[in-house]
């Protein structure tokens, strides 16, 4: 599907409270509409006068080419800072989290060593459920939160090509060097906490010993409510589960996409590989040759 | 200092006047050659004339300044205002316009895409405010364009009113500002490389902050983009704790504690509010759960997922499925990661291109080259105008050029060689890792 397509059905999916914070990409591509094309063969044909409902939504357009970079540039910007804002903003949750959770685990280690036995083995295992579930669903935000940095970054180049393609510019090349050094996009740090959340999670959950499994289910479900609620976000971890599907949906349905070509568009990289699909809409790739992704897992 | 900003923006205005009406095939003025929106163009004719029309260099220096730099240049973080190349002046400048309307016009609006247009526009408001020596009697024009503004013209009319209103007495605002802030600086920062602190003694420091203005600057500071890493926070609960606990410990004692260069109260005061949320929440919200599933489908789901696997498996599914969420978003990023060096293989070719063009026209070109010695770093640097050759042509060119990726990457280690910032060669050697 188109990546207009699939970015606006994530964005149905996501959380109300991200929605907002996601590239304005559907509008942006109406704000370079407007743009006149100067390569339009026919000269006497002006692009239609942009109705009023357009207007509203948009700044008038400046008539010269130069504003309209300057134009065009300050609103990505804008976009990017907003990108910045949030995704710091969530970052800093998140390691406040992460380390919330790490200090449970040592409390209820400590518990377990004072104590020779729990006084309640079932508070113990509720306990470490409760962890465990809280581990999975910080891990699930995280991950959706890179998903949030790609999708948005992918959108800005989108944006650039189609921009310079528009206007015979040759902004992308340079904006996105500068992009791809903004915070939302430097997400090693966030990297790092996954993977120590992985390993953690590695950990917290062998240990079936100290699991007492409820044998009847309804206390299974009221865990499950009990620990959604002790997770400080207001994000079950239904709800994370349910975007992380969606997210691996839109990678995979952003894969499919190519109606250019272009060796750096993610299908005629994966094109090859993705035996499923079949949807090699584009010539082979002459940088796949070059390529040595070792992506031994195909897609789901 | 605002005289000599805008004599260079005058020169950088006229090459790229002239660039602009070569691409175009135009001899004419900028206005006849673009079919432009004749409803649109009375309206806007006022603002336009005002409108400083900046050179491309500028249109690309608007980022904020790469982070890169201010890692490379840790001698001078101390004093980003003086010795920063120019390159990095200018695009705080503009930046700060556009968070300091940001800031004001939050206030209005909010985020929806609608508003995030007027925001936008207000800031070319903002810009003709900021540069009234480039433009002639701009105030007055704006307010002359206000008054014009017919009344009828329900949306916009009243918004550019309300925006230049605003923008008019944020203008008064701004000089006492800069002096804050520039008091205020104090400028740390290596970015986090927690990779490395590690291995440090507990107290990081490792605050990112991006320098919060310069001289030139006619707009209000940029957010001091601090990011809390895992060793920050753990000295911060250090220092709380020593303190006597999370309710108990003020801002100001954990700042000093923490005795960290760059970290300022306001840092502080947000992050210890967000702790206190994130301990608290847990005990305040047991037996409200119900209300915390956003729709019936997904508990459904969930349940069935619950109920067929019980909960321990239902974890282990969901973080199977995280896990390779995660694992497609990594590929994906290194994919991105080799647009940048698609990227900087292109624009040294426009460097190259442009240094063959300025020794051609070498009297004139000496006013857009600030730094010369800075050159052959300037693939990643801003502080060179991009010229518009034949973009569509090096566009295409883009594409094959997929096929020469290990010249890519040879030309780009002198780059990174060149350059003193650790950071794109960290990020560069991954992906040379996995290109080759």
């Amino acid at each position: 599907m188109k990546f207009g397509k699939e970015f606006g059905i994530h964005l149905e999916q996501t959380l109300p409270e991200w929605r907002d914070k996601y590239l304005c990409y559907k509008l942006l591509k109406r704000f370079l509409k407007r743009i006149p094309n100067p390569t339009a063969v026919d000269s006497d044909h002006n692009p239609p006068p942009p109705d009023a409902a357009v207007d509203r939504d948009f700044p008038p357009l400046p008539p010269h080419l130069a504003d309209l970079q300057e134009w065009f540039v300050r609103i990505l910007d804008e976009e990017i800072e907003k990108f910045n804002d949030f995704y710091v903003d969530k970052e800093e949750e998140f390691v406040i989290r992460f380390k919330e959770l790490k200090e449970r685990i040592e409390q209820v280690k400590e518990k377990s060593w004072k104590d020779g036995n729990f006084t309640s083995e079932s508070e113990f295992s509720d306990e470490m459920m409760a962890i465990r579930k809280d581990f999975v669903t910080i891990h699930g935000e995280m991950v959706l939160l890179k998903n949030y940095s790609s999708l948005n970054f992918a959108g800005i180049i989108k944006i650039l090509k189609k921009y310079d393609k528009r206007t015979g510019g040759l902004l992308r090349v340079h904006f996105t060097q500068l992009t791809l050094r903004q915070p939302f996009f430097t997400i090693e740090p966030l990297t790092l906490l996954v993977h120590e959340c992985e390993e953690n999670l590695e950990l917290l959950f062998p240990l079936e010993a100290e699991v007492v499994e409820s044998s009847s289910k309804q206390p299974d479900a009221i865990n499950i409510n009990r620990s959604s609620s002790s997770s400080s976000s207001e994000v079950g971890t239904s709800d994370v589960y349910r975007r992380t599907i969606d997210a691996m949906r839109t990678i995979k349905g952003l894969k499919k996409e190519s109606s250019t070509f272009n060796p750096l568009s993610f299908a005629s990289i994966f094109g090859n590989q993705d035996i499923d699909t079949g949807a090699i809409t584009t010539q082979h790739s002459p940088s796949d040759s070059t390529i040595s992704y070792h992506d031994k897992k195909r897609t789901v | 200092m605002n005289g000599k900003k805008w004599t260079y923006t005058a020169l950088c205005v006229q090459r790229s006047g002239e660039k602009q009406l070569n691409n175009m095939g135009a001899s004419g003025t900028m206005s006849s050659s673009i079919p432009v929106i004749p409803a649109l163009e009375g309206k806007y004719q006022k603002l336009a004339d005002s409108f400083p029309v900046i050179s491309e260099k500028e249109l690309s220096n608007t980022l904020l300044p790469d982070r890169n730099q201010m890692v490379s240049d840790s001698g001078l973080q101390n004093s980003p205002l003086v010795s920063r190349p120019s390159s990095d002046i200018v695009p705080i400048q503009v930046n700060q316009t556009s968070h300091f309307v940001n800031a004001q016009s939050a206030s209005l609006v909010g985020y929806t895409g609608q508003n995030n247009a007027m925001s936008w526009s207000a800031e070319s408001l903002q810009d003709i405010l900021d540069f009234p020596e480039n433009v002639t009697g701009g105030n007055s024009q704006i307010e002359t364009h206000n008054s014009l503004m017919p009344s009828g013209d329900n949306g916009r009319g009243t918004d550019w009113q309300k925006w230049a209103d605003q923008l008019m007495s944020v203008e008064d605002n701004m000089d006492s500002n800069w002096s804050e802030i520039l008091a205020d600086v104090d400028v740390p920062t290596l970015e986090p490389k927690q990779i490395q602190t590690v291995s440090r003694p507990p107290v990081p420091t490792t605050i990112e902050a991006y320098p919060v203005s310069s001289p030139s600057s006619t707009g209000a500071s940029i957010k001091p983009r601090m990011r809390w890493t895992p060793e920050l926070h753990e000295s911060f609960v250090e220092a709380v704790n020593q303190l006597g606990g999370s309710e108990r410990a003020t801002p100001k004692g954990v700042l000093k504690l923490m005795n960290v260069e760059g970290l300022t109260i306001y840092h502080v005061k947000s992050h210890l509010q967000k702790y206190r949320t994130a301990r608290y929440k847990p005990e305040l919200s047991e037996g409200t759960s119900e209300k915390k599933t956003s729709s019936i489908d997904e508990m459904v789901s969930m349940d069935i997922k619950n109920k067929s696997l019980g909960f321990t498996d239902a974890l282990k599914l969901q973080m199977e499925v995280q896990k390779q969420l995660h694992e497609q978003l990594e590929i994906q990023r290194n994919l991105q990661l080799r647009i940048e060096e698609q990227g900087k293989y292109l624009q040294m070719m426009f460097e190259q291109q442009r240094k063959m063009e300025n020794e051609r026209q070498k009297p004139s070109s000496s006013s857009l080259d600030d730094n010369p010695t800075e050159k052959p770093k300037a693939s990643e640097r801003d502080d060179q105008c991009i010229s518009d050759k034949d973009p569509k042509n090096s566009t295409e060119k883009s594409s094959q050029k997929s096929t020469s990726q290990i010249e890519v990457q040879d030309v780009n280690k002198t780059n990174i060689d060149s350059r003193c910032s650790p950071r794109p060669n960290k990020r560069a050697r991954p992906d040379e890792a996995t290109m080759s």
